[in-house]
């Protein structure tokens, strides 16, 4: 038995085309399909974020001027209406934003007065830094911890292990971030950034304190999903009939877990990590604010409440387009991790 | 199968994550010490003022977020301003008087005062923002303290005249504001207000991270004189138990604090700690036009069936003073004047029958945690208080943005609110009370003599009676119940030991800072 017997499959509808002259045609025409259903979506979410936006209690003035707004003359609110566009149809609203976003112009904030761009421009480094060292914290207690337990299955690591996993799907992210910070800075009166956000090129080792922690509590949670996804997998694979016959064989069981046992459950754990990286950009909202991390989460959070509809609106499309492109290439790094679809 | 030989692989993996933390935790715990010692034993590392909030406008005159006015205060100067007992005092004008008639007042602008940008201050520049506050466009609500400017004159560079529609000698107070801040008329008509500051302060802007930080450096050309401190940063810090603890390591060097709990923690530390009463109060408004709460006896009863003082133990720690309507300032009354200045029951009885409502009666509150978090606790202990007296009071908390709807459109029979004072009781009530009041839906209440009142104190330009004619407007808002006014909290400014000269305003402008050394 080979390893193309492994029962672990691409999942349906993801990138898998068979050999022959015409494959490549066909994942080119898989591709095309996957980018123009991107497209659909984020015409969707786009949609649904400048209605959904519009629907909320009060509007940019009393988002502005609280009970200020009060204060203004009827002159003087009319003239903020009209500033802000408030009063036209949403259809014409979105309809200038739309002719205005596919020019490439996001808007301006009407908050500070800069544009979208801009601010998008400075946040996301900030939140793909985060994103991706809270996924190698995930991908590294997941994967550790999950081959771990399913090395001992029953045993009191493999308990262990399923108990962190149960209680780091089941508290959420601002509970174990709010309480980082309160232990750190209580005990330890330590808070990194109480000393303003410092990039990887100006300040490295302050850059990793304060990425670290937000990173370390979405990681938790990341890990506690990928722990029992590659648990699970890798007991599932343990069992086959092509791992008996490599031991049976007389390789180490060392080399067994990684060549045959590993490998054969990462279709899963890359389907898992996948989903988590694309959640994970959700969840920078709560732990950038926690944070103070000048990221899009924290830019979306401070928009929402400000009513600042441009960069609510820009914010939730890079999200979005975040999403889309990570679950794109998650499907292909199935061909890479796959040999089925390399053939 | 099982797979023991990979718990070896396991180990490391989580030791890594362990060591990581662990490393981490030392070794930034020993770094920030060591920037600790480092930003304050160099007068060029900045000066870093931590708040919950952020800076979320740059436009002084239609910022309403407190830290952006108390920021933009150190960069934009009004004519005149308060001092530490709330009268005003000369800023930008070093003097004002008013004509004859009461209906102009001139002001004398100091001379030798400049731009960040090295212009020089003058009479056009006041003209030009003043009018900007004016004009509907603008959007500024400080506009309704100058309501009665009618036009504004420039007969000499350093000489502005304000045409009053009518005499109102509360300008002045309105004029303190850092919403009324005098700005460039050059930066006005070029439209770079909002993103370029350019003011006359003591401190000049340098970069604004919006959400992050504000980083302001000190005006060497400081009319006052140049400040001791090169560079200040307000900095962002979500957790109030985290700037103790980023003042506590020395990285912070002023903490602008709200919640005792936390200030308690420092009270052991070389920290210093002020705490003082700030210009917001609150009160529980009440719509006086439809309901049982039209009856000025049943609001009567209401207001004296609540114990102030444990409304505000229990819903601030005790931490602040039971206020009348004018919580600071020469004006401000007694807090237990006129009716039920403290507790009665008794009274609360009486005043039931004489609504004709001995059973009692019910009506619902409107609280918002977001907006304010002790509000909900406030209306928890008013409810119990009410209840002795067979008052059913359900409270409603709300999120923001509908308190926010709802107060505005007066759609509640209660609300407890957090309001901005102003030493100058027409300033705080004429917007409510007083004729053509912009805020007169929400607050529920109006009354021909009240509104007299009102105008009379503000159009007499004799201090002595104006004073006393504000006495009268105290007492006639508390023992008419129009509001239920309950206390005024504390505000905390914490300060690194190595910090002097630093007292905090009453206004919570942080001006004093232009004279704060910090030593090495």
């Amino acid at each position: 038995m080979t390893v193309e017997d492994a029962g672990a499959r691409p999942p349906a509808g993801r990138l898998g085309v068979g050999a022959g002259p015409g494959r490549g045609r066909a994942i080119a025409l898989r591709i095309a399909a996957r980018l123009a259903k991107a497209v659909i979506t984020l015409v969707g979410v786009a949609v649904v974020v400048f209605i959904v936006l519009r629907l909320l209690p009060g509007n940019q003035i009393t988002s502005s001027l609280g009970v200020n707004a009060g204060l203004l003359t009827k002159a003087q609110y009319a003239d903020l209406e009209h500033y802000y566009g408030i009063g036209k149809p949403i259809p014409q609203q979105f309809g200038q934003w739309a002719g205005d976003l596919l020019h490439g112009n996001l808007g301006v904030s009407e908050q500070s007065g800069r544009s979208v761009t801009s601010l998008i421009g400075a946040a996301l480094p900030v939140t793909l830094e985060l994103a991706i060292a809270a996924m190698l914290i995930g991908l590294v207690i997941g994967v550790g911890a999950g081959a771990v337990a399913a090395a001992a299955p029953g045993r009191l690591a493999d308990r262990g292990a399923r108990l962190v996993a149960l209680a780091g799907l089941g508290v959420p992210s601002f509970v174990i971030g709010s309480g980082l910070v309160a232990l750190l800075a209580s005990v330890f009166h330590y808070f990194p950034s109480s000393e303003g956000f410092a990039s990887l090129g100006s300040d490295p080792w302050l850059n990793i304190q304060q990425i670290f922690w937000p990173a370390l509590t979405l990681g938790l949670g990341i890990g506690a999903a990928i722990l029992r996804t590659t648990r699970g997998a890798m007991l599932d694979v343990a069992r086959r009939d092509y791992v008996r016959a490599a031991r049976g064989r007389g390789l180490a069981p060392r080399l067994v877990i990684i060549k045959h046992v590993l490998r054969n459950a990462l279709i899963p754990i890359l389907t898992m990590s996948g989903i988590q990286f694309g959640y994970l950009l959700g969840g920078t909202v709560v732990v950038e604010e926690i944070f103070v991390l000048p990221g899009l989460g924290r830019l979306l959070l401070m928009s929402v409440t400000e009513s600042d509809y441009a960069v609510a609106e820009g914010v939730t499309l890079v999200f979005a387009l975040g999403f889309i492109v990570v679950n794109l290439l998650t499907d292909l790094l199935y061909a890479v991790v796959d040999p089925r679809l390399r053939s | 199968m099982p797979l023991a030989s990979l718990s070896r692989r396991g180990a490391p993996a989580a030791a890594l994550v362990a060591l990581s933390i662990g490393l981490a935790a030392c070794s930034s715990s020993g770094s920030t010490s060591a920037n600790s010692n480092s930003s304050t034993s160099t007068s060029s590392a900045p000066f870093v003022i931590a708040n919950t909030s952020s800076v979320q406008k740059l436009d002084p005159q239609i910022a309403t977020n407190f830290l952006d006015l108390q920021a933009l205060g150190l960069v934009y100067q009004p004519l005149v301003t308060l001092n530490s007992s709330l009268q005003v005092v000369p800023d930008l004008a070093s003097s004002w008087t008013f004509s004859s008639d009461s209906k102009s007042v001139t002001f004398t602008l100091r001379s030798g005062v400049k731009f960040d940008d090295g212009s020089t201050l003058t009479s056009a520049d006041v003209k030009a923002s003043l009018e900007r506050v004016l004009n509907p466009k603008t959007g500024a609500a400080s506009a309704s303290n100058i309501a009665t400017v009618a036009s504004i004159s420039t007969p000499t560079p350093q000489t502005v005249v304000l045409q009053l529609t009518h005499p109102d000698f509360s300008i002045l107070y309105g004029l303190t504001t850092t919403n009324l801040a005098i700005l460039p008329a050059k930066a006005i008509a070029a439209g770079t207000i909002a993103t370029q500051p350019d003011g006359t302060g003591p401190f000049k802007f340098v970069s604004w991270s919006p959400g992050t930080s504000l980083t302001l450096a000190k005006n060497p050309s400081y009319w006052g004189g140049a400040p001791s401190i090169n560079q200040i940063v307000f900095r962002t810090i979500p957790d109030e138990q985290s700037i103790a603890s980023a003042l506590q390591a020395g990285t912070v060097q002023m903490g602008l604090l709200t919640e005792p709990q936390v200030v308690e923690t420092l009270s052991s530390t070389s920290l210093q700690v002020h705490k003082e009463l700030d210009l917001n109060y609150r009160a529980l408004m009440l719509q006086d036009r439809t309901g049982p709460l039209a009856n000025v006896n049943a609001r009567l009863a209401v207001q004296c069936a609540l114990n102030r003082t444990d409304i505000l133990a229990n819903a601030a720690l005790g931490q602040g003073e039971v206020v009348g309507p004018v919580p600071l300032g020469p004006y401000a009354p007694s807090a237990t004047a006129g009716t039920c200045g403290t507790q009665n029951l008794a009274q609360a009885t009486h005043y039931l029958a004489a609504a004709g409502m001995s059973k009692g009666f019910s009506f619902t509150a409107i609280t918002s945690d977001a907006l304010d978090a002790t509000s909900e606790a406030q209306a928890v202990t008013a409810q119990s208080d009410l209840a002795k007296v067979g008052i059913h009071m359900t409270i409603d908390n709300l999120g923001e943005n509908d308190y926010i709807q709802r107060w505005l459109k007066g759609q509640f029979e209660a609300a407890f609110a957090e309001n901005g004072a102003n030493p100058d009781p027409y300033i705080m009530y004429g917007r409510y009370f007083g004729p053509g009041a912009n805020l007169a839906v929400p607050s529920g209440y109006s009354s021909p003599a009240l509104a007299s009142l009102l105008t009379n104190a503000d159009e007499n330009p004799s201090a002595s009676t104006r004073a006393s004619l504000y006495a009268q407007i105290n007492a006639y808002l508390v023992n008419n119940a129009v509001w239920i006014w309950l206390f005024d909290s504390y505000d905390y400014t914490v300060l690194a030991s190595n910090v002097h000269g630093y007292t905090p305003l009453p206004n919570e402008q942080l001006s004093a800072l232009a004279t704060t050394t910090v030593s090495g």
